[in-house]
């Protein structure tokens, strides 16, 4: 007994003819198995004949379609089905609109020419084509052996597909835009930066470690300036050249693995602090604070340091660093804990690791944590914002805004942490008390300042003020 | 693909469990689909007015709350997405991907009729050699799309830069306009899941 299977959309009829290889037992109305193919029939709309055939052609449909909607959807590469010309259906992009079928009719022997059609669909009809497949795939009782068999390219099919694609189609070239520019995005180093503990990117030396070669015109990494300029150290300066070997020791900052754990950090920061302390002999020449990023390796050998305010870099000779690191900069590679080291100018030296105090690294500056001098800055802050309402909100969603205030209250300045705070900033008090935080934005600040969370709720403007990194207990 | 991905731990909403993890070392998403999620959702809420109260309620209904949360978890989620301006420095998990993924899907297979009809209609207009202006309903798409996409993606960054013009961005909303379509099949979810990894696995 034959079973027939239909898959019906608007654009596309798929017909199954087959058999089932369970008898029927008295089970009349029960929906048989359809376990064999024996005609496989495709209608197209605005195509009076069908596209027919066996199990192979319907095997090869389910393929190529299945192919090529994966292509569609990730956009990587648009020839891909095209390339195998011994499938009987292959499928090409003519444009942003229009996709063409190619279906080769069954040989049955060598003898005969192969008859190829073509069809051309909208993406509409070819959607509708995918649905009619899948329809039949999500069907166990239709060809059970038949289900969807997906799985994403792999990295060498892509690149050794585009390749070869560039060369036979030219034309399919362009046919998504963004796509391929994020394709080539994402072939670019992503630009690594710190964590955001802080308000100003801390790394700005991304070291190019991809060997990728970017065919855009654009600059190599535009994303990476703005970090970049944040860092005074990358600034052309007179005495970078006493010191030359200054870039490879901030390298060595920059492409080492981090040491985070915690014990560890305590046991090399004291042991710096010793170190330093020890051999800093010029200690009446520094008049003024000399703030350092400074990388240890596990063993706690100095392995680089990168100034961090104008003074740092000038000065550095009056320091005991110069003469602690090595004098030949390998390609270090071991992991390395980073602490901000500080060379006061009343002759102490502080140490601490990087990532727990920075606030501003451009600065040195210490965040105000303590929670009763946040509690005395928080309400001077409440009454600043409600005080400087120019107009009546009209925002329907929560602003927040990360703000940084100084210890009398004043605020220094402020960056939007959601769409709508950045939307709405204009409408809130905050322009007229402090400054918004840009990216290149790395003026120094000369006093300690606390970082507050500022939600401000609609209809009324209420406000919700807390510390950024929560009460200290 | 089969049964036996669906995820056994405690916790995790069944509904997950129709898309496996892919064959990637980490259980973070690439970066190239932190930008394809978050731009198809940019796609619908340009689509349709109230686009993320929609993918809220559409999370909640699917008892995808756990993971999408609020507005801000919400937002945060989709600020993975590296071109955003408040790009949040953190990956996307697998899980979370799954998640928006799943809700994206769900919102594009309510709006197929619309999506359809603009598909057509931006076919018929590129036939005719007409500008996107002369069909209303594209066009009011097409500005939604372009104003959601330069509000809340950096310009500083190049791939945001370099798709800055209104033609660039017409073309990518056209893009995702037709990825839409696909996700709303029976196997949309699927076939834009593992759309995303394409290139990424070994």
């Amino acid at each position: 007994m034959t079973i027939q299977r239909l898959y019906s959309l608007p654009n596309c009829t798929l017909l199954l003819e087959g058999l089932g290889d369970v008898i029927s037992l008295g089970q009349s109305d029960a929906r048989l198995p359809m376990s064999m193919v024996i005609n496989a029939e495709c209608r197209l709309a605005g195509y009076e004949k069908p596209l027919s055939g066996g199990r192979e052609f319907l095997d090869s449909l389910v393929k190529a379609v299945s192919q090529y909607t994966q292509d569609l959807l990730s956009g990587l590469n648009t020839t891909r089905a095209a390339n195998d010309p011994a499938q009987l259906v292959q499928i090409q992009r003519l444009s942003e609109t229009m996709h063409r079928l190619r279906v080769r009719s069954q040989t049955e022997g060598s003898s005969t020419p192969s008859h190829t059609t073509e069809i051309d669909l909208n993406t509409v009809q070819f959607f509708d084509l995918v649905e009619a497949v899948d329809q039949l795939l999500a069907d166990a009782q239709t060809l059970p052996d038949l289900t969807l068999n997906l799985k994403p390219l792999s990295r060498r099919e892509i690149v050794r597909e585009r390749t070869t694609g560039q060369q036979i189609v030219p034309a399919a070239i362009g046919v998504s835009g963004l796509a391929a520019a994020t394709v080539l995005l994402s072939l670019l180093p992503v630009p690594k930066v710190e964590p955001p503990k802080d308000l100003y990117p801390v790394r700005g030396q991304t070291s190019q470690t991809t060997s990728t070669p970017s065919p855009t015109t654009a600059p190599p990494s535009p994303t990476n300036a703005p970090t970049a300029a944040a860092t005074p150290a990358a600034n052309p300066s007179p005495t970078t050249s006493a010191s030359p070997d200054l870039k490879k020791l901030e390298d060595t900052l920059a492409k080492s693995p981090e040491i985070t754990d915690g014990a560890q950090l305590t046991t090399l920061s004291q042991q710096l602090r010793e170190k330093l302390d020890q051999s800093w002999t010029s200690r009446s020449a520094v008049t003024q604070d000399l703030t350092y990023q400074v990388g240890v390796s596990g063993d706690g050998a100095v392995l680089g340091y990168k100034p961090v305010n104008p003074a740092s870099l000038e000065n550095t000779s009056k320091t005991p660093l110069l003469n602690l690191v090595p004098r030949q900069v390998g390609t270090a590679s071991a992991p390395l804990a980073l602490f901000k080291v500080v060379f006061t100018g009343s002759g102490n030296v502080e140490v601490a690791p990087w990532r727990q105090v920075m606030t501003s690294p451009i600065s040195g500056i210490s965040e105000i944590t303590e929670t009763n001098r946040l509690e005395a800055i928080l309400p001077k802050l409440t009454s600043q914002i409600n005080q400087n309402w120019s107009k009546d909100p009209m925002f329907q969603e929560e602003l927040i805004f990360k703000v940084r205030v100084k210890q009398d209250g004043t605020v220094v300045d402020y960056s939007p942490e959601n769409d709508a705070a950045a939307r709405y900033a204009q409408d809130t008090p905050l322009p007229k008390l402090g400054k918004p935080i840009a990216n290149g934005n790395t003026a120094p600040i000369e006093e300690p300042i606390a970082l507050f969370k500022v939600v401000i709720k609609p209809p009324s403007g209420a406000l919700e003020i807390s510390p950024w990194r929560g009460w200290q207990n | 693909m089969q049964l036996n991905s669906i995820s056994t731990q405690p916790g995790t909403p069944v509904i997950l469990g129709s898309l496996p993890n892919p064959p990637i070392q980490d259980q973070t998403c690439p970066r190239r689909a932190t930008i394809e999620i978050d731009l198809m959702l940019l796609a619908i809420e340009a689509l349709e007015l109230e686009g993320s109260e929609a993918i809220l309620q559409t999370a909640k209904e699917l008892e995808l709350d756990e993971i999408i949360k609020d507005r801000v978890s919400l937002w945060r989620l989709r600020n993975t997405n590296p071109l955003r301006r408040h790009n949040q420095r953190r990956g996307l998990t697998l899980t979370e991907a799954k998640a928006l993924v799943i809700v994206g899907c769900y919102l594009a297979r309510r709006l197929t009729v619309l999506i359809r009809q603009l598909l057509l209609a931006y076919q018929q207009l590129r036939e005719q050699g007409l500008s996107m202006e002369h069909h209303f309903r594209l066009n009011d798409y097409l500005e939604r799309f372009r104003a959601h996409f330069r509000s809340r993606m950096n310009p500083r960054r190049a791939a945001v830069a370099e798709n800055y013009s209104d033609e660039k961005l017409n073309e990518l909303a056209l893009n995702l306009l037709t990825e839409l379509l696909f996700c709303t099949g029976t196997y949309g979810i699927q076939r834009f899941w593992f759309s995303l990894f394409d290139g990424e696995v070994a």
